[in-house]
């Protein structure tokens, strides 16, 4: 997972499968850049697995962000990455972009 | 007559103004007044969900106040116009002169409950209300869902879920029993979402539901719940003599993504006749982290279903070809074309100086789209293949002609700039045109600014022309 800055807005670029274990990590890191910014972007660009108990922890993600009125935007799924958010109506739960420059408005 | 009060709220910069029902020109003058009195406008909001329709000397008052607003430099949109409205600002070729938004924001909680029942609105108003949630929303939606109305219920029980209302999960379950299977189908997605596994159980009650959107729901949010015992139990639904419950069995195991839920899926395509959830299943092992599923999917390749072939070699190009580079080369030339324009695409990451030599010798047998993927492959190749893509350059097929030049730019060639040059104003396709300007424009080369311009006169494509338009301005 690499976190870069654009325009002054936080880019947490996700790689590899995303898990139980690997979305326990993304949560920790994106709820503590969340100390410092209010808006986080989560590029799913280089995310070729994930599993349900990947998905659980992002919506636990969007669970703490909500509480604590800070904004999380999801992007650049691959089409079987965003059919998983489609098939659980999560598609409909998280604010997706097509692309990181939409993302980034 | 009498005129009434515009209602208008105006924070940070941001006036909206709500037009009543019988729309007259004198409320443009409240509006105008606001605009001086207000200083430090940055966007004006003029809602229209009251008017029914609107008369011509109505749009000469939007056409000012949209001039004062270029003047006076803030936005400018219509809010939640209807159709006839939609249509009289078409007719006067003016929809384009306005930025035109839905905004439910100026409705109150009765209004946009009532707007539930509206299908093109009632997403919309859902994200609305998630996104501005608070106690006197949920108190609403409470209401609602204790009302006899199942649409507006589903949408009630979607909106909590949506803003994360953790605190409504004994509703939620209640609402499993509910008679409507809409209401019911929104309470099984929400549990999913909410992670309320106590009602995982019941959910399971719903997987073989005659309702198909029913049945998928409760696969997805199974998943979503899903423990170590659960990919034998929805294994189970495997064997269900319904296709659509097999295919939602399938993706549920898919998410799951257990060590179990592989051996079930794997099992399964021995078994399995349906061909649409052959496909599914071959989609589903792709999703898999496994050595062995390269293997899986490369057999796949000689299924004798065209879908399944194509499910295979897509799949491949997910997991990356990895030691069966030679296996999915001579899958470039089957005599299912879908199946060579996947395998092409799959060695794009491996297209060495040997995996591109095949490639090029395979190019005349195969049909158009294998072509085109080649030419796209060779253009990510770590081999020099350009004089071979410049060859492409002459084909009769404009698409070849552009992923050619395209081809040439990715591959970082000396030539592809030049090439550009000369195409950006003879070929006959506006494509290649099109893709020639945009490397012009990005590469910048000496004197560009000038040959581009002098091209806009002449362009007769106008997405050319724009641009043209856009690298050098008008």
């Amino acid at each position: 997972m690499k976190i870069k800055d654009v325009r002054g807005k936080k880019v947490v670029c996700l790689e590899g499968e995303i898990n139980a274990q690997t979305g326990s990590q993304v949560k920790a890191q994106v709820l503590d850049l969340f100390k410092t910014c209010n808006l986080a972007i989560i590029s799913f660009k280089g995310v070729v697995y994930m599993n349900s108990s990947g998905l659980r922890e992002i919506i636990d993600l969007l669970k703490n962000s909500t509480k604590s009125k800070k904004e999380l935007i999801l992007c650049d799924m691959s089409n079987d990455i965003r059919e998983m958010f489609s098939f659980t109506g999560l598609d409909k739960v998280f604010k997706i972009c097509d692309t990181e420059a939409k993302a980034l408005g | 007559m009498i005129m009434s009060e515009l209602k208008n709220t105006f924070k940070d910069g941001r006036l909206k103004v709500v037009l009543n029902e019988d729309v007259h020109t004198d409320d443009f003058d409240q509006i105008t007044s606001l605009l001086k009195k207000l200083s430090g406008i940055t966007y004006l909001g003029i809602d229209m969900h009251n008017c029914v329709y609107i008369q011509s000397k109505i749009l000469a008052e939007l056409i000012a106040l949209k001039k004062l607003s270029m003047a006076r430099k803030f936005d400018i949109s219509l809010l939640n116009i209807n159709e006839n409205i939609s249509q009289v600002l078409e007719m006067a070729n003016l929809r384009s002169f306005f930025t035109i938004e839905d905004d439910f924001s100026v409705f109150d909680i009765n209004e946009l409950c009532d707007r539930f029942l509206d299908p093109v609105d009632a997403q919309n108003v859902c994200d609305c209300m998630a996104a501005n949630y608070d106690d006197a929303i949920r108190e609403k939606l409470e209401e609602v869902i204790r009302s006899d109305d199942p649409i507006k219920t589903e949408y009630a029980i979607l909106t909590m879920g949506r803003a994360q209302d953790y605190g409504g999960i004994d509703i939620f379950r209640k609402e499993l029993d509910n008679p409507a299977r809409n209401v019911r189908r929104a309470a099984i997605l929400v549990l999913g979402w909410v992670g309320d596994t106590d009602s995982k159980e019941k959910i399971y009650n719903f997987l073989a539901d005659s309702d198909a959107e029913t049945a998928e729901a409760a696969a997805a949010s199974i998943a979503l719940l899903s423990d170590n015992d659960d990919s034998d139990k929805l294994a189970k639904y495997l064997k269900n003599s319904d296709d659509r419950v097999r295919i939602s069995a399938v993706k549920a195991l898919s998410l799951v993504n257990d060590d179990r839920a592989f051996e079930h899926l794997k099992n399964a395509m021995a078994d399995e006749k349906s061909e649409p959830v052959r496909v599914s299943l071959t989609k589903a092992i792709s999703s898999f982290n496994k050595e062995e599923v390269r293997e899986i999917l490369i057999k796949l390749l000689d299924a004798p279903s065209i879908a399944v072939r194509e499910a295979a070699a897509s799949g491949i190009v997910r997991v990356g070809p990895k030691n069966y580079v030679s296996a999915i080369v001579n899958k470039v030339t089957d005599k299912d074309s879908w199946v060579g324009f996947f395998a092409a695409k799959a060695l794009a990451e491996v297209c060495t100086e040997s995996v591109a030599s095949q490639l090029k010798n395979v190019y005349e047998q195969v049909e158009e789209n294998v072509k085109l993927s080649i030419v796209e492959v060779l253009g990510k190749s770590s081999a020099d293949n350009s004089s071979f893509l410049m060859e492409r350059i002459k084909d009769a097929n404009e698409d070849i002609r552009k992923e050619a030049l395209n081809a040439l730019d990715n591959s970082g060639s000396q030539e592809a700039i030049n090439i550009a040059l000369k195409l950006y104003d003879t070929d006959e396709s506006w494509l290649v045109r099109y893709k020639a300007v945009e490397m012009i424009a990005a590469a910048k080369p000496v004197g560009y600014e000038k040959l581009l311009r002098l091209r806009i006169a002449s362009e007769d494509n106008r997405y050319v022309r724009e641009k043209l338009v856009s690298a050098v301005g008008d």
